[in-house]
C-alpha cells in the first residue's frame, strides 16, 4: 500500500467516523445521558486524531486532540452534555471534514483561524465546567470515582496534553521557558534514565526539544564509548508551574549536568506553536551568549503570542462562521463490503473453475450429454454470480439518513420551527451509485418540507396540531423497485396558489380545466416556486425540476400527493440497480430493441393494410389508446409487414401501444451506457450486448412517447391549416 | 503545433475515396475489420451507429460523410479505426470508418505544411497540417476536433486549395 492509498483510506475512514460522530451527537441530543454514545464520540475523535498524525494531517490531529479531551471528560461524567457542546461538536466535525480535503501541505489560514475559533469554544466550556483534567497528568491517572465507561476503556493520558497542567490547583500564570540541558557523559552509568526526565517535563506542560548533535563522536572515532552521552538539548516548555517545578525535574542530575532555565514570556502557546521556534536553535551558533540568544528568542515568541491572541480575540464574535463547503466533498469512491458477500462470490469463482475443467473433459471426450450438463450448471452459476456481484454494490440507504437528521436539526433551528424527523427502512438496500445520486434530491425535498410545509409552532397549535411538526422518511421495496416516501404533516400545498402562479408564469391558460394532480405536476416544471419570498432555504424555483431530472436520470419517477392542511408526501420510485434491466426484446426489421419490463403492460396484435400512419389508435379493454409505429418513428429500412405485434406500455400514467415486427422474448439486459456522442438522444436508456454479439438499444419508454407526441403535434400543426 | 519540436511524428494513414488522411498514431487504439453496425435512429447521418468491441458499444463515425465526401461502402478493404480521445479526465473511444488503411508513416516536421487559409467560409481548424509523402498530399487530422465537433466539414475544398497552393509553390 503506497502512502497515497493509505491517505485515501484514512480519509474514507475518517469520513465514516465523522458520520458516526454525527449520529452519536444527534442521539445524545435526544438522550443526553447515553454513556454508549458519549464513548462513541470519544472513540471517533480518538481514532481520527491518531490517524491524522500518522498520515500527515497534522492540523486535524492537533485540533481533534482538544475535543477528544472534552469528550474524555464527558464520558467520565465530569463535563455535562449541553446543547452548546453538541452544537460545537457538530461544527468541529464539519471543520475536520474541511481539513480532510485540504490538498497536501499546511491548511490555508482561514481554516487555521476557524480551528482556533472552535477550540476557543471548547476551552471556554472546559473552563466553565471548572474542570481539572487529572487524566492528562500521568501522576494522577486514576480518576477519583471510576464510572463504568471509564473502567472499560483505559483512560487516555498523553505527554502532549496542551496546557492542561495549568488546571491543577497550584498552577500559576502560564509562561514559556527555555531550558538548556546537557546531560553528563556518564549519566547512564549513574542509573539515570534521560527519557524519564523528558517524561517528567511533559507532565508540566507541552514542550518541544531540539537536540544538538554536533558533539556526538563518529562511530569510528578513537576511544568511542557507546554509553557516553554527548548530545545537548534546547527545550521550549510552556507551563504554569513556575521555574522551580522545572528545576525539580532535574533535581538529582543538576550537580553533574549543565542546566539553564531561562524564563522567556508569560503567555500560552500550544505545543505545535512551540515547534516553530525549533528552527531558531538549529541556526543559533553554539557559542552565542545565552542572554543575547534569549532576548532574540523572546522577541520571536512574543510576536507569535500576539498573533495567537489576535485570533483568539476574534473567535467568539464569529461563532456563526460562514458555512464551510462541506457539501462539495466528493463522494467516496471506495466501498465497504460485508465479507460474507465476498466469500460467497469467491466460492462461486471456485465452482466456475471446476465447471471449466468439466467442460474441457466433455469436449475432449466429445460427450454431448456431459457438455449439456455443464451448460445447465453454468447457467445456474452465472445467475447466482450475477446476483451476488450486484449485491456487492448494494448499500443500506440508512448510510445517508444521518445527513438528513443533521439537516433537519440545523434547519428547523434556523427557521424557528420544531420538527421531529423519523427515518424508517434504513436497512433497505440500494445500488451505491443510486444512493450517492439520491442524496441531493432528498435533501432538497426535505428542505422544501421544512421551509414551506411545516408551520411555525403557533400556527400549528391554532390548527389543532401538535406544536412539533413531523417529517417521515421511509424506504422500502415494492416489486422490482425501491420506493422512498417523504411525508410531512405541514400545511400542504394549496392547488389554488399553484394555479394562480402557473397562470402568472404563463404555464397555464387562465381558463384551463386541470385536475389537482396536473397542478401538482406543475411544481416540477423549471422556474416554478410558490414561495412568496425567496429564503435562504428554498424558494428559488430551481429545485423540484432538478429533483425530477436527477431521479429520471436514474430511471426513476417522482410524484407528489397532497392533502390541504395535512401535509404533502413525495414519492420517489427507483429501480433496484442501474446495472441490469429486465425487459422484452422486440425486433423491427433487422433492428432489435429492449422494452423495460417496468413499463410493459401487455401484448396485442394488429393487421395492417398499406402504409400505416406513424401514430394511430388501437382498442384495448374497451378503450382507444394511441398506437405508435416504431418502424415509422425510427424510419427503419425494409418492407412493412401486414401483421404486427403491439407492445402495450404505460408511461406518465397513460397506456400506449408500440407496434413492432416480432416480440422475441424476455431478456435480462446488462446496461452499457451509450457514448456521449449520442447523449442528446434521450429516449435511449442505454445499449446491451446480446448473446450473439449483436447490440440492442434499450428504450426509455416515457421519453420515447414524449418525443413521438411532440413529433405528432408538430405534423398536426403543419397539416391543420391546409 | 506538433507535439515534439524537431522529432518526426508517426502517423497512421488511410484513404477516404481518393484522398489520403493521417491520424497521430498515439491516438489510435486498434484497427478492426468492418462488422455489423447497429444503427441508432435519430442521430446525425454520419454517425453510423455502434459496434460491439469486446463487450462495449463503441460509436462509429463515417468520416466520408463527416467530410462531405460521400459515404463509406462496405468492401473488403473497409476498416474501422478505433481512436481514443482524452476529454477532461475521461477517455472517449470512437470508431472511424475508412475505405482502407494504408501504413504507419514517419513525417519530419518540415514535411508538414500548415493548413491553407480558406477564409471564414471553410473551416480548416480540424486539420493539423498537410504532409507530403511520395508525391501525395496527406491531410493530417486533429483528432480532438474531428471527433468532438458536430458539424459536417467540407474537406473537398481544402484538398483543392492545398493542391493549388503547392502548384503555385512549384512553379
Amino acid at each position: 500500500m503506497t502512502m497515497d492509498q493509505a491517505v485515501t483510506t484514512y480519509r474514507d475512514e475518517a469520513l465514516e467516523l465523522l458520520a458516526e460522530l454525527e449520529r452519536a451527537v444527534l442521539d445524545l441530543e435526544a438522550d443526553p445521558g447515553n454513556r454508549d454514545r458519549m464513548a462513541a464520540c470519544f472513540r471517533a475523535m480518538h481514532t481520527i486524531k491518531g490517524g491524522g498524525a500518522m498520515f500527515g494531517f497534522e492540523e486535524i490531529s492537533r485540533f481533534t486532540h482538544e475535543i477528544e479531551t472534552a469528550f474524555d471528560l464527558v464520558r467520565n461524567g465530569k463535563l455535562p452534555v449541553t446543547s452548546q457542546l453538541l452544537t460545537a461538536t457538530l461544527m468541529a466535525g464539519d471543520h475536520i471534514k474541511a481539513l480532510l480535503f485540504v490538498p497536501e501541505g499546511p491548511p490555508p489560514d482561514e481554516l487555521l483561524t476557524r480551528s482556533e475559533e472552535l477550540l476557543q469554544v471548547f476551552r471556554s466550556m472546559l473552563a466553565e465546567a471548572g474542570q481539572a483534567a487529572p487524566a492528562t497528568a500521568p501522576a494522577a491517572a486514576v480518576p477519583p470515582a471510576p464510572s463504568p465507561a471509564a473502567a472499560s476503556i483505559p483512560t487516555y493520558g498523553g505527554a502532549d496534553s496542551d496546557g492542561s497542567a495549568c488546571d491543577l490547583p497550584d498552577a500559576g500564570p502560564p509562561a514559556i521557558y527555555w531550558v538548556r540541558f546537557a546531560p553528563a557523559a556518564d549519566l547512564l552509568a549513574n542509573g539515570t534514565e534521560p527519557l524519564g526526565l523528558f517524561e517528567e517535563l511533559a507532565a508540566l506542560g507541552p514542550y518541544r526539544a531540539h537536540a544538538r548533535i554536533a558533539d556526538i563522536p563518529a562511530l569510528d572515532a578513537p576511544g568511542y564509548d557507546p554509553e557516553a552521552l554527548a548530545a545537548s538539548y534546547e527545550i521550549l516548555l510552556m507551563t504554569c508551574r513556575g521555574e522551580n517545578a522545572i528545576r525539580d525535574v532535574f533535581l538529582f542530575v543538576e550537580d553533574t549536568c549543565r542546566l539553564a532555565v531561562v524564563p522567556l514570556v508569560t503567555g500560552r502557546l500550544r505545543g505545535s506553536d512551540l515547534e516553530e521556534f525549533l528552527a531558531f536553535f538549529s541556526h543559533m551558533p553554539a557559542d552565542e551568549e545565552q542572554t543575547v540568544a534569549a532576548s532574540r528568542l523572546r522577541t520571536l515568541v512574543e510576536a507569535r503570542l500576539r498573533q495567537v491572541e489576535a485570533i483568539r480575540a476574534k473567535g467568539p464574535s464569529k461563532e456563526q462562521a460562514p458555512k464551510l463547503k462541506q457539501e462539495t466533498a466528493p463522494a467516496s469512491t471506495s466501498l465497504r463490503v460485508d465479507s460474507a458477500k465476498l466469500d460467497a462470490l469467491v466460492n462461486m469463482v471456485g465452482e466456475l473453475v471446476i465447471l471449466q475443467s468439466r467442460l474441457r473433459q466433455a469436449v475432449k471426450g466429445e460427450n454431448m450429454a456431459a457438455a449439456a450438463d455443464v451448460d445447465e450448471d453454468l447457467e445456474r452459476l452465472t445467475d447466482a454470480m450475477r446476483d451476488s456481484a450486484l449485491e456487492l454494490r448494494m448499500l443500506p440507504i440508512g448510510t445517508v439518513f444521518s445527513v438528513f437528521l443533521r439537516l433537519v436539526r440545523d434547519l428547523s433551528a434556523s427557521l424557528g420551527k420544531e420538527v421531529n424527523f423519523v427515518a424508517e427502512g434504513a436497512e433497505t438496500e440500494l445500488d451505491k451509485t443510486v444512493i450517492d445520486r439520491l442524496k441531493d434530491p432528498l435533501i432538497h425535498i426535505i428542505r422544501n418540507s421544512l421551509d414551506h410545509g411545516i408551520e411555525p409552532p403557533g400556527e400549528r397549535t391554532q390548527a389543532g396540531k401538535p406544536p412539533a411538526g413531523r417529517i417521515i422518511l421511509s424506504a422500502g421495496h415494492s416489486g422490482g423497485n425501491v420506493v422512498i416516501r417523504i411525508r410531512d404533516d405541514g400545511r400542504g400545498v394549496d392547488p389554488a396558489r399553484i394555479r394562480k402562479k402557473a397562470v402568472e408564469r404563463g404555464l397555464l391558460a387562465p381558463d384551463a380545466d386541470v385536475s389537482d394532480k396536473e397542478l401538482l405536476a406543475l411544481l416540477f416544471e423549471p422556474g416554478f416556486s410558490t414561495a412568496e419570498k425567496v429564503s435562504d432555504v428554498s424558494g428559488r424555483g430551481v429545485g423540484m425540476d432538478v429533483v425530477k431530472k436527477n431521479i429520471e436520470a436514474m430511471r426513476g419517477t417522482v410524484d407528489m400527493e397532497n392533502a390541504m392542511g395535512q401535509g404533502t408526501t413525495t414519492v420517489i420510485t427507483l429501480p433496484l440497480t442501474l446495472a441490469i434491466i429486465d425487459g422484452f426484446n422486440v425486433r423491427v426489421g433487422d433492428e432489435s430493441y429492449i422494452v423495460p419490463l417496468s413499463n410493459l403492460r401487455g401484448f396485442q396484435e394488429r393487421f395492417v393494410t398499406g402504409q400505416p400512419r406513424q401514430v394511430d389508435s388501437i382498442e384495448r379493454m374497451g378503450h382507444l389508446i394511441p398506437l405508435v409505429s416504431l418502424r415509422r418513428l425510427f424510419s427503419v429500412p425494409g418492407g412493412q409487414p401486414d401483421y404486427e405485434r403491439v407492445v402495450i406500455v404505460e408511461a406518465d400514467g397513460e397506456m400506449t401501444g408500440i407496434a413492432v415486427d416480432v416480440v422475441v422474448g424476455r431478456q435480462q439486459a446488462v446496461i452499457k451506457s451509450l457514448d456521449e456522442s449520442y447523449r442528446h438522444l434521450k429516449w435511449i436508456a442505454g445499449t446491451t450486448i446480446n448473446g450473439d454479439g449483436s447490440i440492442s438499444l434499450i428504450l426509455d419508454v416515457p421519453r420515447l412517447l414524449r418525443m413521438a407526441r411532440e413529433q405528432y403535434q408538430r405534423t398536426d400543426e403543419r397539416e391543420s391549416p391546409l | 503545433m506538433m507535439q515534439e519540436e524537431g522529432a518526426g511524428c508517426r502517423f497512421l494513414t488511410f484513404t477516404l475515396g481518393e484522398v489520403f488522411f493521417a491520424l497521430d498514431i498515439y491516438s489510435v487504439r486498434e484497427i478492426l475489420d468492418l462488422q455489423d453496425i447497429t444503427r441508432i435512429p435519430g442521430a446525425q447521418e454520419y454517425m453510423r451507429g455502434v459496434v460491439n468491441v469486446r463487450g462495449t458499444a463503441v460509436p462509429v463515425m463515417d468520416l466520408r460523410m463527416k467530410f462531405g465526401l460521400g459515404r463509406v461502402e462496405k468492401t473488403l478493404n473497409t476498416r474501422v479505426v478505433i481512436v481514443e480521445i482524452k476529454k477532461n479526465d475521461s477517455t472517449v473511444v470512437v470508431g472511424a470508418m475508412a475505405d482502407s488503411v494504408k501504413e504507419v508513416l514517419e513525417l519530419e516536421p518540415d514535411a508538414i505544411d500548415p493548413p491553407p487559409a480558406m477564409g471564414a467560409a471553410v473551416r480548416t481548424d480540424f486539420i493539423r497540417g498537410i504532409g507530403k509523402h511520395g508525391g501525395r498530399f496527406i491531410l493530417i487530422l486533429d483528432v480532438d476536433k474531428v471527433f468532438t465537433s458536430e458539424e459536417v466539414q467540407d474537406v473537398a475544398r481544402v484538398v483543392e486549395e492545398a493542391a493549388r497552393d503547392s502548384m503555385a509553390g512549384a512553379a
